[in-house]
Order: C-alpha cells, then structure tokens, then sequence
C-alpha cells in the first residue's frame, strides 16, 4: 500500500529532487519540507525497488560476510567497528545511559543519545562538537575521498579485511573505553585471531550457529562481568562473536554484531533485554525473506564462495529463527523472555540472538560490528565513560550505543520487520512511507517503529527530517544494493533458495531498522551515530573511514552517502576480497581489523583514514580512476594489515591466497566504487538516501528525547521558518494556514488572555481594515448585540450610560426639567395668585375649609386607557383600560397614533433631530406619550396629571422594556405572547395614576391664612389697646371739667386721639372756655389741645330794652342841649329830636346802640339845631329865599358833616297840596334841588347830599295847617353813601 | 380563540382605489366620490379563519397615494407583515409603479408578503384582463398572489383580503 503510493510519490519526489536539490547537498535543508521530504520518499520508494534489489547486495554482502568469508567479514566488520569504534566514543556514554532500561531504552536514549544525535546531526550540518570537528575533515574526505580511499582500502582491503576484522572488535574495546582502544587493540587482535580460527572453522554452515553460541556464550559472560569488564570480555567475544560475525554476517561486523548482540542482549537484559531479543529473532525472520533478496545482491561476487558460509549462517539462523519467531511474534513477551532468557539463559538467547544478528548484521554489519563494539564499550565503558567523555569517546559511545541499538533495532526488526513490513507500513501512512524509505532496503519496517516513536513524539518535523535522512541512508544502501544485486546476480539465486539470504534481507532491514532500533533504544545512541553517520556523509565517513579503511575500502567509498550503504558496498568488496582471501583472511581480517581499528581509531588513523578519504575522492571522480584509488586503498591498507603483525600475517596469507579473487573483489569495489562516487558526486543521491535516515534519526531523537530534540531545534526553528519563507512564502503560509485555527483555539483554551494581549492592540486596526473592505460588515455584525449590551451596561453602571447619553438625551432631559419647573411656577402661582385668595373668600363664605376646597379644584386625574404600543407596527402590544368604561378601540387608536407620531417624526420634526410627539391634549383630557425602545406608552387621562405621573410613566416604561425588551422587538401580533407581567404592570401604573391625582396639600395656604391674620391682628390690637388709653384719659379730663359744668350751657366733652385732644360745648363766657383748657393741660401738660368750646349769648328782653331806651333818652334829655325821643321796636331804636351841639351826636348814638338788644339805631330825624329850621318857599316858587340858608348855616352844616363823615344829608322837598300833583312834585324836587345847590355852591360834598321831593306835606304837617309850612325843604341824616368823601375843612 | 393582529398596508399610486377596497371590505360599501386619503387612514378587521388556532385581525392601514413623502410612506410601512399593492387597469402607469412599490415594501419589511391587486376590473371585460395579468406577471418568492379586483362590484375583495389574513395566520 504505502510503497505504492511511496513509489508514486517518490517519482514525483525524484523529480522535485532531482529539478532542486540539483547536485547540491543542501538540498538536505529540504527533507523539512513534506513536499521534499515525500519526493524523497518517493525516491526511496523507487529505490526501494531497486533497494530490494540492492539491498540483496548488502544483504548478499552481509551474507556473504557471514556465511561466505568470515575473514573479509572480520576485516569489514573491523572497519564497521572502527567506524563503530569512532561513533561509539561518542555514543559510549550514551550506552551507559541505554542500559538503564531496555524498554526505556528509548527514553534513556532520548538522553544521550538525543545529545549524541544531535552532535551528529550538529556535525552533519556544520560539524559543531569537537569530535565532529575532527570528523568533519574526515568527512570532508570521505565525501570526496571515499572513492579514493575505497580504493586505497580496495588495495589494502584484503590485509584490511584481515585487520579491519580485528580492528572493529579492537574498536569495540576501545569504544567500550575510547582510551583503552588503544590497549583493546591487542586483546582485539588474539580476539580476532581466536575468532578466526573460530571463523575458519565456522565458515561451514555451522560456523554460523558456532559464532552465534560462541557469541551467546561471550556474552553471557559479558553480561556477568559487568560493563567494564564487559569490555575484556566482550573483545574475547568479539573475537568469538567476530568469527561468527564472519561467518554468518559480514567480515567484521558480523563479529562485533554479534558482540554486540550479547551486549545488546546483556544491556537489554539490564535494561530492555526483551526488545533486543524479540528483534534480534524477529529480523532473523523477517530478514529471511528479505534476505532473499538482499542475498541476491549479495550473492553475485561474494555469494559464490560464501554462499556455503552463508546458507549455514542462514539455515543456522533460520532454524533458529523461526524458533525465535514463534517466541519473538509476540515482540514485548519475546524480548522479556529473551531478556530473561538472556540473563538466565545468556548463552542461549545470546546464541539465539547472535544468529539472528549475524544475519542481520551481514547487511548492517558496519553499523552492528560498531554497535556491538559500542555495546560492549557502554556495558563497562558508558558506565566508565561519561556521556560526554572524549569526542572520540562520545564518537565511539554513539558508536557503541549505534552498535547497541542497531542489535536492538535489528531485534525489534526481527520481530517486527514483518509486521511492520507489512501491517505497520498499511497503518500508518507516515510509517509507510518511512518504511517505503527505509524498506527499500530493509530498514523500512524498524524505521516504521521508530516512527511510530517518532510520531508518538510530536515533532513532526523532526520526524520527517530523520525520515529522510533514513530514506537518504534507505537509499544509498538501496544502491549499493542496486549494484550490490547487479554486482551479484547469483546472489539472488542463492537467497532464492537460501532462507539465510532472508537473513541478509533481514539484515538489511535492521541496518535501516537498527538504527531505528536504535533510536528507539538506549542505544539508539549508536544508530544515531550511525544515522548521523550517514546523514553527515563526512563524519560517518571519517568514524567510518578509520575503520573502514581497516575493514574495506569499499565501505568508505559507500560511506559516504551512508553508512550503510559504506557498510553494504564494503561487505561486498570485502566479500569478494573474502572470497578472494577465503578462510585465511577473514581471520587475518578480523583479527588485523580490530588491530587497524584500534590505531586508527586512536585519533592517528581516524585522522589518516579521513586524509586518505580525501585524496581518494578526487581520484575516484572518473569511475575508472576510482576503482583504481580503490585498490590502491585496497592495497594500502592490505599494506597497513601487513604492517601490523597479525594484519601482515593475515595478509601475507591473503595474498597468497586469492589476490585473483581480492581482484576481482576489487573490480567489483571498482564499479561499487563508481557508482558511489556518482552518488557522491550527485549529493542528491547521496544525500536522498539520507533523507530517510535523517528521518529516523530524527525520529528516534524525538522518540527518545523529546526535550533534547527541542532544545536542539529551538534555537534554529525559527531561523528555519524564516529561511523558508523567504524562500516561499506562499508554500509556507499555506502549510501553516492549516493550523493556524486549530492553534490559535488551542491557545485561547489555554490562555485565552494571552491571546487577548496579543490581539487586542491590533483589533481597532482590524476593524478599521474591515470596515473598509466592507463597511456594513461590522455593523451588520455588533448591531444585534448593541442593543442587549447598551441594557447590560445599564444594570451594570447606569451613570456612565447617563453620562454617555446625555448629549442625545439632553432634549428629553431639558423637557423634563422645563416640566419641573413649571410645575413650580404652577404651585407659587396657585397659592398666592388672585384664584388662592378667591378660593380663601370662598372658602369663609361658603364655611367650608380651603383644602376641602383646594380638592374639590384638584381635578382627579381618571385613567381611560393606557396602551403598550409596538413602535413600528403600531400594534398594541398591552392594554389597560378600566372596568365599565366604554373600550376604546386599542388598535386603531395605537395605529393611529403611531402613525400621527411617524408624520411628526418625519415631517415636522427638523432633519437630524429625533423628537418625540409627547402629548395630545383635547378638552380636559389629554394622551401622554413616552417612548422607549421599540415601543411607546400611551395614556389616556382625564384632568391634569402631574409631573409625578409622568415620572411613573418613564418608570413603568423602563421596567418594562428592560424585562421584555426582546419580546417586545420582535411582538408580531400575538398578544398572547406577551407575559401577563406586562399588563400587570400597566395595572400598577393606572393605579398609580388615579392616586397621584389626589396629592395637593394645604400647606401653603396654610402659611398664607397665618400670614394674613397676623397682618390683621397686629394692628387690630394695636388699635384696641390705644383706644382703651385714650378713653382712660377722656375720663380723666372729663372729670376735670365737671368743675365749669355751672358755668357752662351744655356738658364740656373731651375728645382723646393720642395725645391730641379735643374740648367741645358751649358756654357763656369766653373766661369759662380758658378756664376749660387750662384745666386739660393740667392734667397732662404734654397734650395738644383743640378747644373748641363755643361762647353762647342769650337776647335781651325787649320790655327791659324799652325800658332801658326810655331811661336811656330820659337821661339824655336831661342835658338842655338836648331834646330827644326814643322809639323802640325789637332789635331798633329810633331817635326823634334835636340836640344842639353836635359832639352830642355821638353821645346819643352810643348810648341807644350799647343797650343791649338794641342792634341798630334810626337816628334820622335826630337833627341837631341849624338842620332842624327848615326853608320856606313861596307859593309855587321853587327858588330858595334868601336869608334861609346863611352862611352860617351853611357853615355849621358843613363842619357836622365834616366832623361825621359816616352821615349824609338828605334833602327833602315838599310842596303844597294846591295844584297837580304832578307840579308839586317836580315843584319839590325843584326846590329840593335848588337848597342842594346852594349847599353845593357852598362847597359841600354832593356825594353826601341827597335830594328828595315829594308832593306831600312833612310829617308833622297837618293838611288843616297852612300851607305855607307845606312848601318847605327840609333835611334828614342819612348813612353817608361812603365814609371817604368828607368836605375838606 | 385568540385574536392576532396583523399590520397590512395598501400601497399604490393615488386614485387606485385604496381606500375602496378597504371600505369594501370592512364595512361592505362603495363610494363613487373620490376622497383622497391624506397621511394615513387604519381601518381594522377581525378575519375569521376557517382553521387554526386563532383569528387575525387586520388592521388596514390605507397610505395615501401620493408618494411624495417617501419618508412618511416608510414609516408607515414599519411592522406590517403584509402589503397589498394596488394598481389601476385602467391606468398602466399605475401598473408600471407596482414594482416601485414593491421595493419600497420590501426595503422596509424585507420578509413582508406581498398582494397585488388590479383594481377597477369593472371597467374591463374578462378578455382585456385576462391579458393584463399575463401582461404584468409579478412572480417573486414573497409575493403571494395577483388578484383582479373591484371595490366597485366586490369582486375578489374578500378573497384577497382572507387570503392574506390566512398567509399571516
């Protein structure tokens, strides 16, 4: 399944690869990516296929190493344990971790090993640590050099393989201790040369099973030594191992696989024996059908003469493996049984672990040998050696810890590899195509399994970047396969027939399995190694070089691209040099090796082997020159085998023996060689192969060691992510879009605040952007919510929406107020306006109180209806209406009036402001409106609610639509809808209403009656008590005056007003008057006093005053000058006489007026004497006689007049009867006329002079008398006409 | 059985027969004299329905036909769930104006129904009609139904008017 689509995938990958990586070995870089990573895949995938093929060819090398030259397989597995060696200096401190726990052993690995991966990987990419530092020389060489020093190794190969055999298992001495390598060389050496022997004799069928018991039993000893002993004695087993190793797998690996399978076993035992032992049965299987194939590879060259070696390593193994399988099936029970097994049956299970592992070992041999080496090492020397002991050291650690997991991972791929070859690749996908990878060649399914850890493990990138570094190393041993199987068509035959080649395959799928395995261990420390190895063809190659150059040429060249494939080709050419060199020189091989190894491995000879890596890849550039560096690398360290005793011996014998065969090993290496330096000289292919194990690598890292791996990568990731953005940010962008959700959810779950922080500075700008883009958007997205969160706000702090409203509000607030204070206005004016009083006057008029009054005018507020109008619709949504009322028609009128507020709104009120309609007023009724929400209160009172009212109205309004504000929004008709709560409080509020009404108080008409009556009191009482004071005085004073009551008419009445007072009545006398205001003032000097008393006087009585008269006259006319008479009559008293001197005149007159009674005195005919004698006249004659009227007289008339100036003269004349009336007349008036001028002439004032005539005789002329006395003119006093005209004297 | 209120409106050009139509329908009479509506004018009543649970009342609101106050027209048309669109067949241009007074219904009241009435079928014989209605198809989603229809002669009136009442049920 998987490797179908891998396949398919993988042509695509090719393709990809092939258009971007170019020839660059930075394509590396790209394994990150999926799309790369797949290419890869695919590529493995395709490689696969010819892995399968190829991979036969490590197999069949492995194989061959086991089964045909156990000597070249010593010699290889001599170079893999240098390698090993070189790794596991490293990893040793790792294995010391591994063994902790088997089944931890991927947690301890993740510990070490993790570190040890990571150096690698460090190492692969710039080469950070030490160790790698001088690896990366080496591996610069490698890279280039490989070829060359294959060939050089080619021509050395034959003593290497001698040597190289011995080296690995020396090397594993040493990596047990990286110092004691140097000493372990020796002991390597007899090792090598035992297992030689033993070899030589176990190149027979049953030399395989023999070095795996040889190997059991070793290692249980091992086991029991302990770590540091472990060491010693795991060289000696090694060396046994290395003969089974040689036999059954690889030249040397298969030895120190085998070593290291009993350390493996033994540190599985310690820590997670099961896993190493069910794998290492389990690849037996799975490497049985594999192996087939892989054998075919193998085969070709190496098959012919070890084909016997390997059909009795591979029947040994078969047998025991299909024994092992039933156990192994069951990986878990299998490995703790063989754990167990292993620590009770060391010897047993070692055995039956050690053949597996040679099998597998032949193909992985490189990687196993060191492993088993560095197994042997991290038993004692992990625990020995720190984790970071020397950077050979640590090499060598992850080496040996490689070495562990490789025998673990090839356990694990015993038991799983079918499994997971089969199912774990159908299940998971990933797996799959890692398996693809890794299945190309056999590793696939172990790769699976560390996937599997490795996708348990979260970081997928990690994951993929050792998936394709597995599939790089997957690949490259693919092809070396590829050639492998070319190189060796009978190989195929022979794994066709042969279950052993299965081992091979197994072998091959451990290789790429163990590392997995390995990874998964503890010792994944060593696969690691390896996969770093392999990842960082240069350092590999370096740690490989050293020992491969011991072991074989050929696995330098391959090394470089991987070490598997290093391993692969190397076991091949050894296997040809094997086959060349036969018995003798694996032995020589194996022992030689580990004493090559052991040098080298001291830094002279990892320095040396890069160096030489480095020349030979240029010489190896043309295929041709290659081969020939090759040999040349061949033949030196054949040289360098012969240098060293055992190695010279070893050689001297090889050579002796086939240099035919090393021949045509070597052109065999030749064309390997080739086709590696192709594969060197296109990175892509060598790095491809790669790929899948970085994967692993990566994965097992992860596995393992979570945390080291991030620490690794924390640093870089970002710098990874960047890169490739710039590279592309869309493929970028897009394989994060994926995540970004999920993430960004995971992460508010977590910490939703962070993410808050993070957002919110940035969420004003996106919702500006948003608005942009869609400007409706946003709205259309917070309006439905505006409104629920405007409510909330408000239950939660009322003032701030207060405050924010305001300015919208601000004409509803300003009406509420204007209302406010026009209510005020309306009480001041009630109580003291003109209607206050009016209701006062009222109010005493009718006897009834004022505030009954002020209630009767109240005029009580009576509810008609109040509706709860849906605003837009204008239904009504509730409605309160009073029993026995007429109904109103709620709906028409809601409808009504919403419609009459809609025309306000929109057509009376100004544009932009929104009024309201508040109230309509008809009659005495009126309709108040108050809106609220979507709807609006309206309520039909009769009277004149007060502002009180309305305050209950905004009240029951805003409780309303606060509770029911939603169902109030979306009110469609259904009054049944709406909560009986609604009407309820419509209810309230009507009540509310018709009690409101009724709040008037008296209160200030109250003050103002208080105000009024002591207005009127005060000066009320003021008035009384001054009245009471004066009347107390008036009492006083008329006491007083009682004393003048005899003395007056009428009573004296006082009259008090203050301090004035006013006397009143009358009396006689004005001395009585005094005498009263005088008596007032001395009662109260201070009072002001009107005396108005009025002084009456009473008539005299007229017989007294008659009587008066008669004395009055009687006493005048006593004098003789004076003769008189007094007429009386009431209130007048006429005076008749003459008197003589005229001063008289005055006397008289005074006398008659001072009587009393006597108002006017008549002193006419009172004439004094020269007045008295009258003028005669003629008879008819008017003319005045002469003589009558002298100047005397005249005189005496004038000096009377003058000396009275109030009387006049009246001049009176008369006539006779004799004639006409008429001329008696005017004859008297005539006369009278004339004597006026005769006084006139005299000088008298005529003003005084007054004429008189009259026809009539005097008054005492008698008609009997003669009438000469008639014709007369005589004179009377009159009041002068005015005093003024008074005749000068 | 409970009552429902509706809010329908009638919609059309002036002089179409608005207000007929009501008239015909709430109170059973006829007018020849031409009152024009001003502002608005709500009529209300109760449609009994032959099924369900409850019985709409309907109330009319006849908005005046001249439609210079847009605005006015728009709030009038808050909250009504249906319409009726009323347009002369005499008159083609009031026919030509339904559409505008469909989008003016359906700005204000977007899930509103719709009913669209040719009034005066009176002055008309069958045939003429007939192609009228196939002249002027209103087929949208919300609208529910074109009715010929004479406030005059009662014709369709009720119908409609039940019609409508049941679509609001």
């Amino acid at each position: 399944m998987a490797s179908s689509k891998q396949n398919q995938g993988s042509a695509e990958a090719k393709l990809k690869r092939n258009g971007q990586n170019g020839g660059t070995p930075p394509t590396v870089p790209d394994p990150w990516n999926q799309d790369e990573a797949f290419d890869f895949w695919s590529d493995v995938g395709n490689r696969e296929e010819n892995f399968d093929q190829v991979p036969p060819s490590e197999q069949s090398t492995g194989s061959k190493f086991s089964g045909g030259h156990p000597a070249q397989d010593d010699k290889l597995a001599g170079v893999l344990e240098d390698l090993q060696e070189l790794l596991s200096q490293k990893p040793s401190p790792s294995q010391t971790q591994p063994p902790p726990t088997m089944t931890e052993q991927d947690k301890a690995r993740s510990l070490s090993p993790t570190l040890d991966l990571t150096q690698k990987i460090h190492k692969f990419q710039p080469g950070l640590d030490e160790d790698e530092v001088e690896l990366p020389p080496s591996r610069i060489s490698p890279e280039s050099a490989s070829p060359p020093e294959i060939a050089s190794v080619a021509e050395s190969v034959p003593p290497a393989d001698s040597a190289s055999p011995e080296p690995p298992i020396a090397s594993a001495h040493p990596t047990t201790s990286p110092e004691a390598a140097k000493t372990p060389p020796p002991i390597d050496l007899a090792a090598i040369a035992s297992f030689l022997s033993s070899r030589k004799g176990e190149k027979a069928t049953t030399q395989q099973q023999d070095p795996v018991q040889s190997f059991t039993p070793d290692v249980t000893p091992s086991q029991p030594r302990g770590e540091g002993e472990t060491l010693i004695a795991f060289p000696q087993k090694d060396e046994p191992d290395v003969k089974a190793e040689n036999i059954l797998p690889f030249q040397g690996k298969t030895p120190p696989r085998e070593k290291v399978i009993p350390f493996q076993q033994k540190p599985p035992e310690e820590e997670n024996l099961p896993s190493s032992e069910p794998e290492t049965p389990t690849p037996e299987t799975l490497v049985s059908p594999d192996l087939e194939p892989e054998q075919e590879t193998l085969s070709p060259a190496e098959a012919a003469s070890r084909l016997d070696t390997l059909l009795d390593a591979v029947f040994p193994l078969t047998e025991e493996s299909p024994e092992d399988h039933p156990a192994t099936p069951p990986p878990d029970p299998a490995r703790e049984d063989q754990k167990e097994d292993r620590e009770n049956q060391s010897s047993e299970t070692v055995a039956t672990s050690a053949s597996p592992w040679a099998n597998p070992f032949p193909t992985p041999p490189p990687p196993p040998p060191r492993k088993t080496v560095e197994e042997h090492k991290p038993s004692a020397p992990a625990s020995q050696n720190g984790a970071n002991s020397g950077a050979r050291n640590g090499s060598r650690n992850g080496s040996d810890q490689n070495g562990r997991q490789k025998p673990t991972g090839t356990v694990r791929s015993g038991t799983k590899p079918f499994l997971r070859s089969q199912a774990k690749k159908k299940e998971d996908p990933l797996k799959s195509f890692r398996d693809l990878l890794l299945s190309p060649t056999p590793p696939p399914p172990p790769v699976e399994e560390e996937e599997d850890n490795l996708l348990d493990t979260p970081d997928l990138l990690l994951e993929a970047s050792l998936e394709q570094l597995q599939g790089w190393a997957q690949e490259r041993q693919a092809t070396a396969a590829e050639r492998e199987a070319d190189l060796s068509p009978l190989v195929e035959d022979l794994e066709a027939e042969l279950t052993p080649p299965m081992a091979s395959v197994e072998e091959i799928e451990e290789i790429t399995p163990p590392v997995r395995n390995r990874e998964e261990l503890t010792p994944p420390m060593a696969p690691v190694e390896e996969v770093e190895e392999i990842t960082s063809p240069v350092g590999n190659r370096e740690e490989l070089t050293p020992p491969m150059a011991p072991v074989e040429e050929v696995e330098e060249i391959t090394s470089p691209v991987g070490e598997q494939e290093t391993v692969a080709e190397p076991p091949t050419v050894s296997h040809q040099e094997v086959v060349l060199e036969d018995e003798l020189e694996p032995q020589i091989q194996t022992e030689p090796v580990p004493e090559q190894v052991m040098p080298p491995e001291t830094i002279s000879e990892v320095v040396s082997a890069p160096s030489e890596a480095l020349d030979p890849p240029e010489m190896s550039s043309p295929s041709s020159p290659k081969a020939e560096e090759v040999v040349e690398a061949i033949q030196q360290q054949l040289e360098r085998i012969n240098q060293s005793d055992r190695q010279g011996d070893r050689k001297e014998e090889l050579n002796e023996a086939d240099f035919a065969q090393v021949r045509q090993l070597i052109g065999q290496l030749e064309t390997k060689l080739s086709s590696l330096e192709n594969q060197v000289y296109e990175p892509t292919e060598v790095i491809n192969p790669l790929v899948p194990l970085m994967v692993q690598l990566l994965k097992m890292k992860v596995g393992v060691s979570q945390e080291a791996m991030t620490e690794l990568l924390v640093p870089i990731i970002d710098d990874i992510i960047q890169q490739r953005v710039t590279q592309d940010q869309v493929a970028m962008s897009q394989a994060l879009a994926q995540v970004l959700p999920l993430a960004i959810e995971q992460e508010i779950q977590r910490s939703p605040r962070a993410i808050a922080r993070a957002i919110a500075p940035e969420i004003a700008a996106a919702l500006q952007e948003q608005n942009k883009l869609e400007r409706d958007a946003i709205p259309e997205a917070l309006g439905p919510a505006m409104g629920r969160a405007i409510k909330a706000q408000i239950e939660l702090e009322r003032d701030a929406m207060v405050d924010a409203l305001y300015p919208v509000v601000g004409n509803t607030i300003s009406k509420y107020m204007g209302e406010l204070v026009a209510s005020i206005n309306e009480k001041v004016d009630q109580t003291l306006s003109l209607s206050g009083v009016q209701r006062k006057i009222k109010a005493r008029i009718q006897g009834v109180s004022e505030a009954e009054l002020i209630l009767q005018e109240a005029s009580p507020v009576k509810v008609q209806a109040i509706f709860l109008i849906h605003k837009a619709s204008g239904l009504v949504i509730a409605e309160m209406q009073p029993h026995g009322e007429q109904r109103l028609e709620s709906n028409m009128i809601a409808g009504m009036l919403t419609a009459i507020r809609s025309f306000v709104n929109d057509c009376i009120a100004e544009s932009g402001q929104i009024a309201e309609l508040n109230e309509i007023e008809y009659g005495n009724s009126r309709i108040i409106l108050e809106v609220a929400g979507y709807c609006y209160l309206a309520v039909a009172v009769e009277g004149n609610p007060s502002t009180a009212v309305v305050k209950h109205l905004r009240r029951t309004l805003g409780e309303i639509t606060q509770k029911h504000g939603q169902l109030i929004e979306q009110y469609d008709g259904d009054r049944a809808g709406m909560p009986d709560s609604v009407t309820q409080a419509l209810e309230q509020l009507e009540q509310k209403l018709q009690k409101s009404g009724q709040q008037k108080s008296p209160s200030a008409l109250l003050t103002l009656l208080v105000i009024l009556l002591i207005v009127v009191v005060l000066p009320w009482s003021y008035f009384q008590v001054r009245g009471f004071l004066d009347r107390r005085l008036e009492s006083q004073i008329e006491s007083a005056l009682t004393d003048l009551e005899n003395a007056s008419y009428s009573q004296l009445t006082p009259t008090v007003n203050g301090k004035r007072v006013i006397l009143s009545g009358r009396v006689p006398l004005e001395q009585v008057k005094a005498d009263a205001e005088k008596m007032v003032a001395g009662i109260n000097s201070n009072l002001e006093v009107d005396n108005q008393i009025i002084v009456v006087q009473i008539p005299p009585d007229p017989a007294n005053v008659a009587n008066t008269v008669a004395v009055v006259a009687s006493l005048l006319n006593r004098s003789n000058n004076v003769n008189l008479t007094a007429g009386y009559q009431p209130g007048t008293v006429i005076l008749r006489g003459n008197f003589n001197n005229p001063e008289d005149y005055k006397l008289i007159v005074e006398s008659f007026d001072q009587i009393p009674g006597i108002e006017t005195v008549n002193t006419a005919q009172l004439l004094p004497e020269f007045l008295r004698e009258r003028v005669f006249f003629e008879m008819g004659s008017s003319r005045v006689p002469f003589g009558s009227l002298s100047n005397a007289r005249v005189n005496q008339i004038r000096n009377f007049l003058a000396e009275y100036p109030e009387i006049g003269l009246r001049i009176i004349g008369h006539s006779d009867s004799a004639g006409p009336a008429q001329s008696n007349q005017e004859l008297a008036m005539e006369r009278a006329k004339n004597v006026q001028s005769v006084l006139l002439s005299q000088g008298l004032d005529p003003e005084r002079l007054a004429i008189n005539g009259t026809a009539e005789p005097p008054p005492e002329v008698e008609t009997n008398d003669s009438a000469d006395r008639s014709r007369v003119v005589r004179f009377e006093l009159m009041p002068a006409p005015s005093a003024s005209s008074l005749p000068a004297p | 059985m409970s009552v429902v209120s509706k809010k329908i409106c009638l919609l059309g050009d002036f002089c179409v027969g608005k207000t007929s139509l009501i008239r015909r329908f709430v109170d059973g009479q006829f007018s020849d004299q031409y009152l024009s509506t001003v502002g608005v004018k709500i009529s209300r009543k109760v449609v009994l329905l032959p099924e369900g649970e409850h019985n709409v009342e309907l109330l009319i609101w006849d908005i005046e036909g001249h439609t210079s106050f847009r605005n006015v027209a728009r709030s009038y048309l808050q909250g009504a769930k249906a319409a009726i669109i009323v347009a002369d067949v005499k008159r083609q241009d009031t026919i030509l104006n339904v559409e505008k007074h469909l989008d003016l219904f359906f700005t204000v009241n977007p899930q509103g129904w719709i009913l669209v009435a040719f009034n005066k079928s009176d002055l008309l014989n069958p045939s003429q009609l007939e192609t009228l209605l196939m002249q002027y198809p209103f087929e949208q989603a919300q609208i529910v139904d074109t009715y010929i229809t004479s406030a005059k002669t009662g014709e369709a009136v009720d119908e409609m008017f039940q019609c409508i009442a049941e679509k609001l049920a």
